[in-house]
């Protein structure tokens, strides 16, 4: 039995049968990982509050070949994020970073990256009042990192580049922005405007550090959540369940 | 499956369903049910039987009870003004056996799940925040579990109730008895020193 370590963020822990938990890991060195904890829905002893989510820890787990289900031996807690449970909206947000990360990962791929990522927004949504854009920056960033990012450069259709003087619609399916010579006008595809392409530009090309200081105008805000969040459903083919809280808290 | 008369094998099944059963123990609930006094294993079929059909939820509270208004709502020794938020009428008899609180509850029946896609409207919120004000609530406690969901709970419940002025509590966190401060979590070392008092 193969044995390894890693440092890992919890992304969902589910009770199994009585006494175990099934534990959705995003680990730094094996990608997203399936594990079981043995007894620690029943025994608070061995895992204590390192299983919620949030959590970053050091993991050890060993591979039983060919179950595809590692099983946790020990977790030591690195950083509980307390400071997200401890406010709503932080929750809200945070439950839907980690969701994306669930469900957009391969399994077992190793993407030290989104690893990286995943914790430079742990960090900022802890340290700072929560925004609702930080999800959209997530957004775009997460799909770079895993190679299906909406195109923003360059119109998707005829491949001209971005140019001032054209106006341009975005299309869902075709994952980028359409010039006006290839939308014609047509009302089903989503409008934006310059300021947003513009932004979402940069907000895929500078680096990590420099994120923190984008901040989006009201117009990009709206444009950005439809265009972004229909994007991901295509892709997802579902809506991502932790939405329905934050829209709920927004009442 | 094993080779055995049919109704045996029905048996044998529906108790493998049951939690932390497995067939191995199923079988030998099913032989020692078969070599049980016939009126021990009737009382056991009516039983299950009885609490089906004459079980509900409490109107006021959402605790299991077999009337209108549980054992708990009706008994007038309890105080009428003080509630405490449950997540499951498994919490809410784990309070009861400390024997130690007087009050009331208030069974939500879940608990907010956002990743699960379990939000406020699936549990007994509403019907919480109606009852401050028609049963005149003075204190709310909120015991739901110390989780991020337990958390997420507590924190939407107290901004629903904010507007209705009654007073807000959340259970302490902190150190188990006989628990030895070395071996204990950190997240919990934190809550512990955060919710310390005052020796008199
Ligand atoms: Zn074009
Ligand atoms: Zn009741």
């Amino acid at each position: 039995m193969p044995f390894f370590k890693s440092e890992a963020v919890v992304l969902q822990a589910t009770d199994y049968a009585e006494y175990d938990k099934i534990v959705s890991l995003y680990t730094k060195n094996y990608g997203r990982i399936k594990g079981i904890a043995r007894g620690a829905k029943r025994s608070q002893k061995r895992f204590g509050g390192a299983l919620e989510p949030f959590t970053c820890n050091e993991v050890d787990f060993f591979e039983k070949e060919g179950h595809g289900l590692a099983r946790l031996e020990s977790c030591r807690i690195l950083n509980p994020y307390t400071a997200i449970s401890q406010d709503i909206n932080k929750i809200a947000y945070g439950n839907y970073l980690l969701e994306l990360v669930n469900i957009l990962t391969p399994e077992r791929e190793k993407h030290p990256e989104v690893f990286r990522l995943l914790l430079f927004f742990l960090n900022l949504l802890s340290e700072q009042s929560p925004r609702e854009e930080i999800l959209r920056i997530f957004e775009l960033r997460l799909t770079s990192l895993l190679g299906y990012q909406p195109q923003f450069l360059q119109c998707v259709s005829c491949g001209q580049s971005f140019r001032l003087q054209e106006d341009y619609r975005f299309s869902i399916k075709k994952g980028g922005i359409l010039c006006s010579g290839c939308h014609k006008g047509n009302q089903a595809f989503l409008s934006l405007s310059h300021g947003t392409i513009k932004l979402f530009q940069q907000v895929q090309q500078v680096s990590l550090v420099k994120l923190n200081r984008i901040r989006f105008s009201p117009a990009s805000r709206g444009e950005g959540k439809a265009i972004l969040l229909n994007f991901l459903e295509y892709h997802i083919g579902k809506k991502p369940k932790s939405l329905e809280f934050i829209e709920h808290l927004k009442q | 499956m094993v080779n055995c008369p049919q109704p045996m094998q029905t048996l044998i099944q529906c108790l493998s369903g049951l939690p932390g059963i497995g067939e191995k123990t199923a079988i030998r609930l099913a032989l020692f049910i078969m070599n049980q006094p016939e009126v021990d294993a009737m009382q056991l079929a009516r039983s299950i039987i009885d609490v089906r059909e004459k079980v509900s939820l409490c109107r006021k509270c959402f605790n299991f009870s077999d009337s209108d208004l549980c054992s708990i709502c009706s008994n007038t020794k309890r105080d009428p003004g003080v509630l405490c938020v449950v997540e499951s009428p498994g919490d809410l008899m784990a309070i009861e056996k400390t024997s130690h609180y007087r009050g009331r509850y208030h069974v939500l029946q879940g608990v907010i799940a956002p990743l699960e896609g379990i939000g406020p409207d699936q549990l007994k919120i509403r019907e919480l925040v109606q009852r401050i004000d028609i049963d005149q609530i003075k204190e709310v406690i909120l015991a739901t579990n110390p989780t991020v969901n337990g958390n997420a709970t507590a924190l939407y419940i107290s901004q629903q109730l904010l507007v209705s002025g009654v007073k807000i509590t959340r259970i302490a966190q902190g150190v188990p008895s006989g628990g030895d401060i070395e071996y204990i979590d950190e997240v919990t070392l934190r809550n512990a020193l955060d919710g310390r008092r005052e020796m008199k």
